[in-house]
């Protein structure tokens, strides 16, 4: 018998054997779709189960982005240097038009001191911000979302702005105690009252999955040109007014919105520890503790924390 | 030896899996493909018989990757395994030889990239981005076809395709 499979074997046959599939494979798969079902209706027990285990699988998977570091940086220093050439003369452009802004920002900075002090104008408390590393980057299907490695414990409340670079990057969607996870603007389900221009034109920035959100509900007939500034209006209280988003962009007959804000989540993201109204009926462990933010705010004028700093919020 | 022989696939999936998730620096659309490398190293295991890749290792890789990659819980686990109960019903002569083993991975990618579009369409009830999973699922298959390409059977396998042990331990361990 072992003479004819060897026969087989020389003949080039078949290298692979039949394998059978134990009851265990079906029952981990309904296991499987039983789960995705439970997620998809965010059913609170697969909210919490999906909470706990990222916030357990956080130091390992931190470990792992500081192995990748010296990699990344390798391809980032890269990618500079294959544009380092057409970097420089933009930079140079921008500089030269950096130079005229500044003359004027001064003039009207002077001025509007001297109105504001005719005006009695109560000042805007500087808000709390945090910098947080990203521990779990955007991948897959449902990639609209980044995990950070700081939850309730260091204060990161449901609804807080987040920012990369100079803009508006998405908000915390869920804080567990030692992770929270990032909507970016992107995302499909991300809504984001907004302001267009000059003239203060209210829009909504709509996420689509795409790198430049669409601008909807812009009033008919409304006078804004194409680099308009975007920020946001403050509407529902979710942010602060005056954040800067981006500029619009006219895309064939849809308008969107290029967000100053790169949505490639490098490796810090810095969070406003904004206070936000909570929803009627919403889950408490998910919402801000109403009073609490405003009483380590105040807290952190007398003691801030190292790893804090004070962020105006003011357009 | 028949304990390392169990292991071994199961601990180059979870390494292939950590990799995955790192974040590399890679351009926007190698999202597609990074989930999917864990069962690449899975499907190479599977179709040739060597080794053993048990399910629920399948499964916690996937649950693992659906926490890293902030998915919705059960979606890649469910991939994983689906994609794997394909091609452990494949027929035998699909896989003899080279010419059959790229017969399998096509297989794989068409299964993969059903699933995947299928099921994450489900879930979110609208179309997904279609043309991006087709991309990187097909992007996902290279490594595989270039490692099966290379791969010489050693000392070890030539033994197992003799004697069938392949099957034997899958029965006891799969």
């Amino acid at each position: 018998m072992a003479g004819v499979q060897h026969d087989s074997y020389q003949r080039g046959a078949m290298r692979r054997a039949p394998q059978s599939v134990s009851a265990l494979h079906f029952f981990l798969m309904f296991l499987a779709a039983g789960l995705l079902i439970l997620a998809r209706v965010e059913h609170p027990a697969s909210v919490a189960i999906a909470t706990a285990a990222r916030g357990f699988i956080a130091p390992v998977v931190s470990l792992v982005a500081d192995i990748a570091r010296p990699v990344r940086q390798v391809v980032h220093n890269a990618a500079r240097y294959l544009t380092v050439e057409s970097e420089l003369q933009r930079l140079e452009r921008e500089l030269a038009t950096l130079q005229n802004l500044l003359e004027r920002a001064s003039t009207l900075e002077a001025r509007n001191a001297e109105l504001a002090r005719l005006a009695r104008l109560v000042g805007e408390a500087p808000v709390d911000a945090v910098t947080v590393a990203v521990v779990a980057g955007r991948q897959g299907l449902f990639s609209q979302s980044v995990t950070v490695g700081a939850g309730r414990d260091q204060g990161l409340r449901y609804g807080q702005p987040v920012f990369s670079g100079d803009g508006l990057f998405g908000r915390i969607v869920r804080a567990g105690e030692t992770t929270a996870q990032v909507l970016m603007l992107s995302d499909n389900s991300s809504r984001i009252a907004v302001e267009v221009g000059e003239r203060q034109t209210p829009a909504l920035v709509v996420g689509d999955d795409t790198a430049r959100p669409r601008l909807v509900y812009l009033k008919a007939g409304s006078n804004v040109a194409e680099g308009a500034k975007v920020v946001t209006s403050g509407a529902s209280g979710s942010f602060p007014r005056g954040i800067l988003v981006g500029h619009l962009a006219a895309e064939s007959d849809v308008v969107r919105v290029v967000p100053l804000s790169s949505l490639v989540a490098g490796r810090y993201l810095t969070v406003m520890k904004h206070e936000v109204p909570a929803p009627p009926g919403a889950e408490q462990d998910k919402m801000p503790e109403r009073g609490q933010s405003r009483e380590r705010a105040r807290a952190a004028e007398t003691n801030p924390e190292a790893s804090s700093r004070r962020m105006g919020v003011s357009p | 030896m028949k304990f390392v022989f169990a292991i071994v696939p199961s601990v180059i999936i979870l390494l292939v899996a950590l990799i995955a998730v790192a974040p590399w620096g890679a351009p926007d659309g190698a999202r597609f493909v990074m989930p999917l490398l864990p069962y690449m190293a899975a499907h190479l295991f599977l179709m040739r018989g060597v080794g053993v890749v048990p399910s629920p290792v399948l499964f916690g890789v996937g649950v693992f990757m659906d926490l890293a990659t902030n998915g919705p819980l059960g979606f890649w686990a469910l991939i994983y395994l689906g994609a794997a109960l394909v091609v452990r019903h494949l027929p035998g002569e699909m896989v003899r030889g080279v010419m059959g083993r790229l017969g399998g991975l096509g297989a794989m990618v068409l299964v993969l990239i059903v699933f995947q579009i299928a099921l994450a369409s489900l879930y979110k009830f609208e179309w997904v981005d279609w043309q991006g999973v087709i991309a990187g699922t097909s992007i996902a298959g290279v490594p595989v076809l270039l490692l099966d390409l290379l791969w010489r059977p050693g000392r070890r396998e030539r033994q197992l395709n003799v004697t069938n042990r392949g099957a034997e331990h899958a029965r006891r361990f799969g």
